[in-house]
């Protein structure tokens, strides 16, 4: 069904937490569990809402998401009626680290929102792991007659983002800060508006347009009425390395993998890449892992995310690790705790382990 | 339309009897292979690789999933606006409707499409075949010969001679004689069933053969030998190399598992000649905490939390704890349930083995369940 809303996806925030994976690629382009990237969930959480109008606001390095997303074909996206934009952003300097929905880039990229017959615009980043139904929180919005609905999940795991405190009784917004211990409504970066409150609020800060649009809110607190919506559902919420870690390797819990990759309903959607199978010799070893296809398994693996094309040759063994696409790791050689970004080549006999802070992190392409 | 040279016409139609179940609602074609592929993805892939842009697929039995899967094309880039992959099935004119009745039959009915790209040269492939081929090679044999008709052929062993379709040939290679399973063969040559016809040629065949009524309008049994008979330039193109008839349950089962010895002779990860295929959205595959697999190869999308051991196990595949499966070909959404054991067996798509329950043994025939 078609939905009375069009969607801006943020690929553009920088962040320095994530070391020489972020490097030259926006943590939009991640890749995650095996053969998706970051950027999958908000799209396809989109695709799979019935919205068929998608902007995406590009990051400095966009290589990654232009070579990914495409035309957004893979999503049901390449239409003639809507589709998916490309909205050029500006970040590129270092002063608007952490920002994600900057006013600048939706005033250079006005004219998709003044096209859009929609009324309606659901704002996400692409750092959160999630099968999200959108449709209920579009319908909530429209329904509250409120400026903006923003989407919260309650943790105690305060690290980074955004939090709410929210009216008990009317269930508004009254305050949003960046680490609050006296609230746990963690802000998961998402919020619904219209189009028309969306334009004016463009024309209102013309002057100002360095500012993030929830800095606008959150000076205007008392001054729009800011509906919040909680979910409830598993979320990994990805703004550090520790955390790329942690929500991949939730991925290999059943009740957590079926939930985001086994509804039929909303499948989560990705770039296809045509391998074969996955070869496992006599030799191989496997335990507790996800594996994607067209690797061949010689060595030993256990507890470890493994992405696609893949080589673990005899007596390597690969502990707790994620090993991205065309990643070799070589005879007798051992890695644990640890990520190999693509096309890194682990030597024969190698021996490599993070320590306790975190992960050991190869960067792509590099010899060790 | 701009002019091709070569086209190709991929006999997709048949009903694949041989194989039981696995075709009771799916064409030959489009009968699931190696886990992930289905059998036409082997010609279409060739096709491909030589730099075929229009094949038209010709369908007539149960074609619902074989239409699905090839889609727009897209899978093997064959979704252009000039050429691409072209389903074909039967249909109806002024004067009525008809069945294809035969392998020529079925091109002769698309006399107007071939046309339409206006082709030098038309290749006539059937979809269930397993075979890594460059036709273009092929091709410039047939151009150098100056051909009405090449056809590739293979050396078979003398003692199976009598099982296929034996051409003999003289010393520049030209074809003679025709037998169709001989009793006793003066050639080991056997046909492989992949033809290149200067269209032209073919054409003409096809209309004199569509008037003539005791024709059973097949390639084999009527086009070949009129051919022959006309005089016309007839060449073999040999062909060395892995290449298998999937056309029974025995030899579907061995092909899986030529595809796990070691470097096989068909290779599914040289990526030189790849084999593409309408890939799926299946996560990554899950080997559990328990979960064993070795020697095996194993799809997206399936969970292994028993025992596998020199299988192939499709996408989708669900093996629940304490099952063991071994020597045997899962086909996609297959679902072994906790304790079953599965040997020597080759399971249809969707199926569900019970808690508990036993199918195949190490040597018996090869079960289809």
């Amino acid at each position: 069904m078609k939905i009375n809303a069009i969607g801006i996806i943020s690929a553009s925030y920088k962040t320095e937490d994530f070391g020489i994976l972020t490097n030259k690629r926006p943590v939009a382009s991640l890749p995650f569990a095996g053969r998706y990237r970051l950027i999958d969930f908000p799209i396809s959480n989109m695709a799979n809402s019935g919205i068929t109008t998608v902007g995406i606001v590009t990051p400095h390095y966009y290589r990654s998401i232009l070579d990914h997303v495409g035309i957004g074909k893979p999503w049901g996206l390449a239409r003639n009626t809507g589709g998916l934009f490309m909205l050029p952003g500006t970040i590129y300097g270092t002063r608007e680290v952490g920002s994600r929905f900057l006013l600048k880039d939706l005033m250079r990229n006005r004219i998709f929102l003044e096209r859009a017959s929609e009324d309606y615009v659901i704002f996400t980043d692409s750092s959160k792991i999630m099968n999200f139904d959108m449709r209920p929180l579009i319908k909530a919005h429209a329904e509250s007659g409120l400026d903006i609905t923003m989407l919260y999940v309650k943790t105690n795991n305060q690290k980074g983002g955004q939090y709410l405190t929210i009216d008990e009784t009317s269930g508004e917004v009254t305050n949003l800060t960046d680490s609050d211990k006296a609230t746990e409504n963690r802000f998961l970066d998402c919020f619904v508006t219209s189009k028309e409150f969306l334009l004016n609020l463009i024309d209102w800060y013309r002057s100002r347009s360095t500012m993030d649009l929830t800095d606008i809110f959150k000076l205007n607190i008392r001054r729009y009425s800011i509906g919040s919506y909680e979910y409830k559902d598993y979320v990994g919420i990805i703004s550090d390395v520790n955390d790329f870690m942690k929500v991949n390797r939730d991925m290999l819990k059943d009740d957590i993998r079926k939930e985001l990759f086994g509804n039929a309903e909303r499948p989560i959607i990705t770039k296809v890449l045509d391998a074969p199978p996955t070869l496992y010799e006599p030799t191989a070893d496997v335990s507790n892992s996800l594996i994607s296809s067209g690797c061949i398994i010689e060595g030993t693996v256990e507890n470890s995310i493994i992405f696609r094309n893949v080589r673990v040759m005899p007596g390597a063994v690969v502990k707790d690790a994620i090993v991205m696409q065309h990643v070799t790791v070589e005879k007798d050689a051992y890695i644990e705790n640890m990520i190999c970004d693509k096309y890194v080549n682990v030597s024969e006999g190698v021996r490599l382990k993070g320590g306790r802070g975190g992960p050991l992190i190869a960067g792509k392409g590099e010899q060790l | 339309m701009r002019k091709k040279e070569c086209i190709a016409m991929l006999l997709a139609g048949g009903q694949g009897t041989r194989l039981g179940l696995l075709t009771q609602g799916n064409a030959k074609p489009a009968v699931s292979f190696g886990g992930k592929y289905r059998i036409i993805d082997f010609s279409l892939s060739n096709c491909v690789n030589s730099g075929i842009d229009t094949v038209g697929v010709l369908v007539q039995y149960r074609p619902m999933i074989l239409n699905k899967y090839l889609g727009t094309g897209e899978a093997w880039d064959l979704d252009s606006a000039d050429g691409g992959v072209h389903v074909l099935p039967p249909y109806a004119t002024q004067t009525g409707g008809s069945w294809y009745e035969g392998t020529a039959d079925a091109i002769y009915h698309n006399i107007d499409f071939i046309d339409n790209y206006d082709p030098g040269y038309v290749v006539i492939l059937s979809g269930d075949h397993l075979y890594k081929m460059d036709y273009n090679l092929m091709l410039q044999e047939h151009k150098a010969n100056n051909a009405d008709l090449t056809i590739s052929v293979m050396e078979v062993p003398w003692e199976e001679a009598s099982r296929f379709g034996i051409l003999t040939a003289n010393d520049e290679g030209r074809v003679v004689k025709f037998s169709e399973k001989p009793k006793e063969p003066d050639s080991n040559l056997a046909s492989m069933g992949i033809y290149i016809f200067s269209w032209p040629v073919l054409k003409q065949a096809l209309i004199e053969d569509h008037e003539d009524q005791s024709s059973e309008k097949d390639f084999g049994k009527n086009i070949i030998p009129k051919l022959l008979k006309e005089e016309k330039r007839i060449f073999t193109y040999k062909f060395k190399g892995y290449w298998k008839d999937v056309g029974t349950i025995q030899s579907y089962f061995d092909a899986h598992m030529d595809l796990l010895v070691d470097d096989p002779e068909f290779d599914i990860f040289d990526n030189k000649f790849k084999i593409f295929s309408n890939s799926n959205m299946y996560p990554p595959h899950m080997i559990g905490p328990e979960g064993k697999a070795v020697d095996s190869l194993i799809c997206n999308g399936a969970t292994i939390n028993g025992t596998v051991e020199h299988s192939v196990i499709g996408l989708g595949v669900t093996i629940d704890e304490d099952a063991y499966v071994k020597d045997s070909v899962l086909l996609p959404d297959v679902h072994v349930c906790r304790g079953a054991k599965v040997e020597r067996a080759v399971i249809n798509e969707g199926s569900v083995i019970a808690e508990r329950s036993s199918v195949g043994s190490s040597d018996g025939d090869v079960v289809l369940v």
